[in-house]
Formats: C-alpha cells, structure tokens, sequence
C-alpha cells in the first residue's frame, strides 16, 4: 500500500512539474516572441522617424505626405495590432514573469506614433481624429476591468463606424509610471480611467458614450 | 494575468485527479492477470438467499425466477422472501412459489427486513439480493469459493443495470461498469467499502459478531461493510458472477436514489467517525474514511469554486448589460466582449490532461468489466455517452452531495 501510494505520487508529481514546465516554456516562448516583435515595431518606428528627420534635414517637400502619412498609419495599424496580441497574450498567461516591459516598451512606440501623427496631420493637412484612452493596465477590482473592457469595445466601435483612416486610437496605459504618461494626465487634469482625450483639446472622464464622443471627432457619418 | 487563488485550486484538483488516477491505473497493472481469477469450492454449503420486499409486486417475480435458475443444488439453497409490510400484492407473489419461505412483518425498513430474515435463516451464508435484481445462473458458484480464503466476511456480485434502454440508463451503464471495476481494484488493497444490496453473500457469524444490519442506516449496506473491514474481516469483488438490477429511468429518480445513496455515506461516517481512534489497523482507519471524507471536502471546495466563478461572472455580466447601454453598443457588440482566447496555457494542457486521463479510466473500466451492454455500443453513439459521461454526468455528483449535506443538517434523513 505504502509503495502504491509513494509510486502514484512519484508519478503524479512527475506528470505536474512536466505539465508546469510545459506551460512555463509555452508561455515563455510567447513572451519572447511578441518581445521580439515590439522589437521590430520600435524599429520600423525610428525609421518612420527617421523618414521625417531625412525630410526637415533636406528641407523638401516633395512627396513628403504621400511618402510619410500612409507609412506611419501602417506603422500604427500594426502597432494596434500588435497591442492586441499583447492584450491576448497577457489574458492567459499565468506562469511568465509577465509583460509589464513589453507593455511600457509598446506604449512608449504609441506615443512616438501620435505626436507623429499630430505632425502629419498639421504638415499634411490630413483630417482624421486622434483618440488617446487611458486605461489601467492593473485594475483595482472586476469592476474596473469591466468598465475598461466595455469602454475600449466602444471605441472600437466607434473606429468601425467611422472608417479607420478617420479614427486613430491610441490605448494607453496610465498606471504604468511612463513620464510622458504622468505629463499628459497632468496637463489634462485627468484623475480617472477610463478616459479619453480627442485631438488633443477634448477630455471625457470616466465611461463615455461613443456617439457622445462623435461630434468632437472629424467622423462624419454622412459621408 | 496572474497566478490567482482560483488558479492554484485547479491545479491542486488537477493533482488530485492526476493522483487518483495514477493509483486505480497502478492497480489495474499489477493486477489485471487475477481480475478473473476464480478460486476452487472445496465443498458446498447451505447458502441463504434473503429478499427483501416492500411494495415490490412487479418486480419480485423476475427476481424470483433468476433465483430459481441459480445453478446451486436445491438442497442447499434457501429462498426467505420478507416482506416488509407491503400494501401490493407482494406476499401473493411470493406465495407462488413453493420453495420461497415468506416471513411477513410490519414495516421497518430495508435493514430491519434483512435482520429479520437474517434470524430465520438456517444457512450459514447470507445472500442479500434486492426485489428488482436478477442474478446471474452461476452467480453464487463464482462467489461462494471466495470464502474459502481465511477472513472473507463478505463477498459481492459485479452490479450491471438492467437493459437499459433510456439514455440516463445508458450513461448509468457506463457508471456501473466503473464501478464494478474500481471495487474490484479496491479489493487488491482490501479497501472495498461497500457491499451492495444488489447481491453481496456475508458469512452469518460475521454479521452476528458485528450485530447485523443496522437498522437506523439508510444505506445499511455501506455501513455495514465499514463493520466488517473495522472487525478486519476481508470483502471480496467477483467480476465472475452478475446480477442485473433495475436502474433509475428519469433524471428525477436517479436523483433520489443517488441522495439517498450520499445520505447513507454521511450518516455511515459520522457513525464510524470513531475508527479514526480504533486501537487495531483497520483499512476504515487508514484508507476508507480519510479516502471519503477527502473525496467530501474535494467536491464541496469544488463546487464553492465553482459557485464563486459563476457568481463572479454573473456579476460581470450584469454590469456589462448596465453599462453597454450607456456607451452606446447593442447587443450583438456587446458579444464581441465575450470572445473566448484559445491560446494553449497551463489550464489548457491540465485540462486535457484530466479530460485524457479520465476517458482513459473509463476505458479501463470498460475493457475490464467487458459488459456487453457497453461494449456493443455502436463506436459513434458510445464515444458521444462516453463524452457525456466524463464533461458532464460526473459533474452533477457535487450537486447531490451538497443537497444531502443540506438534508443531513436539517435531519430529513429518509428514502
């Protein structure tokens, strides 16, 4: 009977720590692997960058917006997507150290996209609307995340409604001691998630509405 | 996402069942060679066939005539039909047939009713079969030579339902196969702790030592095979010998008797909840109570988990509706949100794992107990059962025990 017991547990904990083990790889690798390609995303978010160094530098205008505009709006495409896979990823993930750095490192690309696309849209006299929603990337209680969760899905929403070459989202964590972060909720006096600031000048604290929020955007539902 | 509390309760359970597993398949391999292993009757004694009977017109009659066909000499075979105070016409039933001896009393319960046969009987073996179970011929030859072994006090028949024929009945064709099989594993540690009133023979001397059924006992034959392993007598499992028995057709009724079944557990460990100071080793002791008061405390941290993740849920999706309105997403939007992830992670592999390790069991059952009722399922039909058996059937077992757990507290102990 001892021996039983002692050969069942010596096969139970065997099974365990290679099932722990499994799942520790599995999602190691996914960390690795998304690591990897925010690595990629801050790149091709400096060649961006880079792209509009080249243009100041040479003080030409030729092509500039055709050339930068359509590059940077599929930098942030990309950029969300990745953000989402980030979000998928990070749902399921139980034994990885976690995606905190990866998380401050995608934020701190979206940043960099938006003053960009500020840029683009004053030099290149582009109309679409900028979205910035402050979120916590830990939230307090299942309330919180259910307010959060519901208010990014409205925002969604609002991107289908309106056409994603007209609505730019920008999903930013605020709890993530990111300067840049600290200095926008400050000039915005912003003390609540979710938030929401549109083109820079319109601030919606607390759960908003989408349709609320389309008035202050350059969506227009007509056209 | 972090490692939660609810993430470490799912793994503890997956150990358990991995555990559990783990031991019924490491028995399964040492002992598969002796599954039907029959040992030699040296001589043949008279053996005593006790019925009881309430209410059991329709039914008494079949099993009356299984008895009759048992292949055991006449001589040494007594038939006592008690009947325990019926209102049908049980006792004409029975009159029908000569060779019954019928004791008539008044109604007092199963247990009552086989103490009162168990009195009259000349025999020093006790046969218990219930009124809607229907041996085998050669039942009694493949159980008695079992107590040619020094200590058997008990010996029971493998329990297979009855035709069944509904699907409840189909999923409880599966159930009795496992557990016909897990019994006889069981007996390799001498742990079985349970003697059906199905068909279980009992040596006399062994049940009047111990005092007979006890009559207080809604599951008098739960508790009495506690007795039994407690005085260190030895119960044996036949694989060999059958008996077919009447299986709940409705949901409704499986529930009764499945309450009444957990009911008789509990009542039997608060009765024995001494054996865990017994003086002698005894396996009440050392494996059958902690082994079902664990099982107890598994299945109510279970279902509470369990409770707490819907609760959790409804909650959320309560405040989704309230607040989906108020940003402005219809219904169908708001089904977005619920959008399920499959990404493999460690729920995912310990799930499989479970999920694996118990068709696996079941399949050991199965092929063990080779019940043709099981096995001639056509492949199709009998993986989908199969599928309902293990995601959802054994499910509903936490459930039964809660609502006995609640019937215990408020003393409504009864069939």
């Amino acid at each position: 009977m001892k021996k039983l017991i002692l050969t069942a547990a010596t096969i139970t904990a065997t099974v365990v720590l290679l099932g722990l083990l499994m799942g520790y790889w599995m999602e190691n690798r996914r960390v690795s692997s998304i690591s990897k390609e925010i690595e990629d995303l801050s790149i091709q978010n400096n060649d961006a960058l880079l792209q509009m160094a080249y243009f100041e530098t040479f003080q030409t205008k030729e092509n500039f917006c055709e050339s930068v505009v359509p590059t940077t709006i599929d930098l942030l495409r990309n950029a969300i997507d990745k953000g989402m896979k980030l979000e998928r990823y990070e749902t399921i993930n139980r034994l990885a150290p976690g995606y905190i750095l990866e998380k401050k490192k995608y934020a701190t690309i979206l940043l960099r996209l938006w003053f960009n696309v500020i840029q683009l849209r004053e030099i290149c006299d582009e109309n679409y609307s900028t979205i910035i929603y402050l979120y916590n990337h830990d939230p307090i209680n299942g309330a919180e995340k259910t307010r959060q969760d519901i208010q990014s899905r409205a925002l969604l929403e609002l991107e289908h409604v309106c056409g994603k070459e007209k609505i730019l989202l920008f999903a930013l964590p605020s709890d993530l001691e990111l300067t840049t972060i600290t200095l926008l909720k400050k000039q915005y006096n912003i003390t609540q998630v979710p938030s929401i600031i549109i083109n820079e000048k319109y601030v919606f604290k607390g759960i908003t509405n989408y349709n609320e929020i389309i008035p202050y955007t350059n969506c227009d539902l007509n056209g | 996402m972090a490692f939660s509390p609810i993430d470490g309760i799912y793994l503890t359970y997956s150990t358990i069942g991995i555990f559990i597993f783990s031991v019924f398949v490491l028995l399964h391999l040492q002992n598969k060679s002796k599954f039907y292993d029959q040992p030699k009757l040296k001589y043949t004694p008279l053996v005593s066939i006790i019925v009881p009977a309430w209410n059991e017109e329709n039914v008494l009659s079949g099993t009356l005539d299984s008895i009759n066909k048992l292949n055991w000499p006449r001589d040494k075979l007594e038939v006592i039909v008690v009947n325990d105070g019926s209102t049908d016409k049980t006792s004409e039933v029975a009159k029908r047939y000569g060779w019954v001896k019928l004791i008539e009393k008044e109604n007092g319960g199963k247990a009552s009713a086989l103490n009162a046969g168990i009195k009259k009987a000349q025999g020093g073996f006790i046969a218990c079969i219930d009124s809607d179970s229907y041996p085998e011929p050669d039942a009694l030859k493949y159980l008695m030579p079992h107590f040619e072994e020094d200590g058997v006090g008990a010996v029971v028949a493998t329990i297979l339902p009855k035709s069944p024929k509904t699907f409840i009945q189909k999923l409880q064709a599966i159930e009795y196969t496992v557990i016909a099989w897990n019994r006889k594993l069981l007996q390799f540690i001498d742990a079985i702790y349970v003697t059906p009133g199905a068909l279980a023979i009992y040596r006399k001397d062994a049940l009047e030592k111990i005092g007979n059924f006890d009559e207080k006992c809604i599951t008098e034959d739960i508790e009495i095979t506690w007795r039994l392993q407690r005085a260190r007598y030895k119960v044996r499992a036949s694989l060999n010998a059958r008996v077919y028995t009447d299986v709940p057709k409705t949901l409704r009724v499986w529930w009764k008797q499945r309450l009444r079944w957990h009911l008789g557990g509990e009542q039997t460990i608060l009765k024995h909840r001494g054996a865990f100071f017994d003086k002698n080793k005894n396996k009440v002791k050392t494996f059958i109570a902690p082994y079902q008061i664990s099982s107890y405390i598994v299945s109510i941290l279970g279902i509470s988990t369990g409770f707490y993740i819907f609760a959790r849920l409804m909650y959320r999706l309560i405040l989704f509706g309230s607040l989906a309105s108020k940003v402005g997403l219809t219904f169908k939007e708001q089904t977005k949100l619920f959008a399920p992830v499959f990404l493999p992670n460690i729920f995912l592999i310990f799930g499989l794992l479970i999920f694996t390790t118990s068709i696996i069991f079941t399949k050991l059952a199965t092929s063990s107990v080779k019940y043709e009722q099981v096995s001639t399922f056509s492949s199709i039909k009998y993986a989908i059962r199969l599928l309902i058996y293990v995601s959802l059937y054994v499910m509903i077992f936490p459930f039964v025990l809660i609502h006995s757990l609640w019937r215990l507290a408020i003393r409504r102990i009864d069939w």
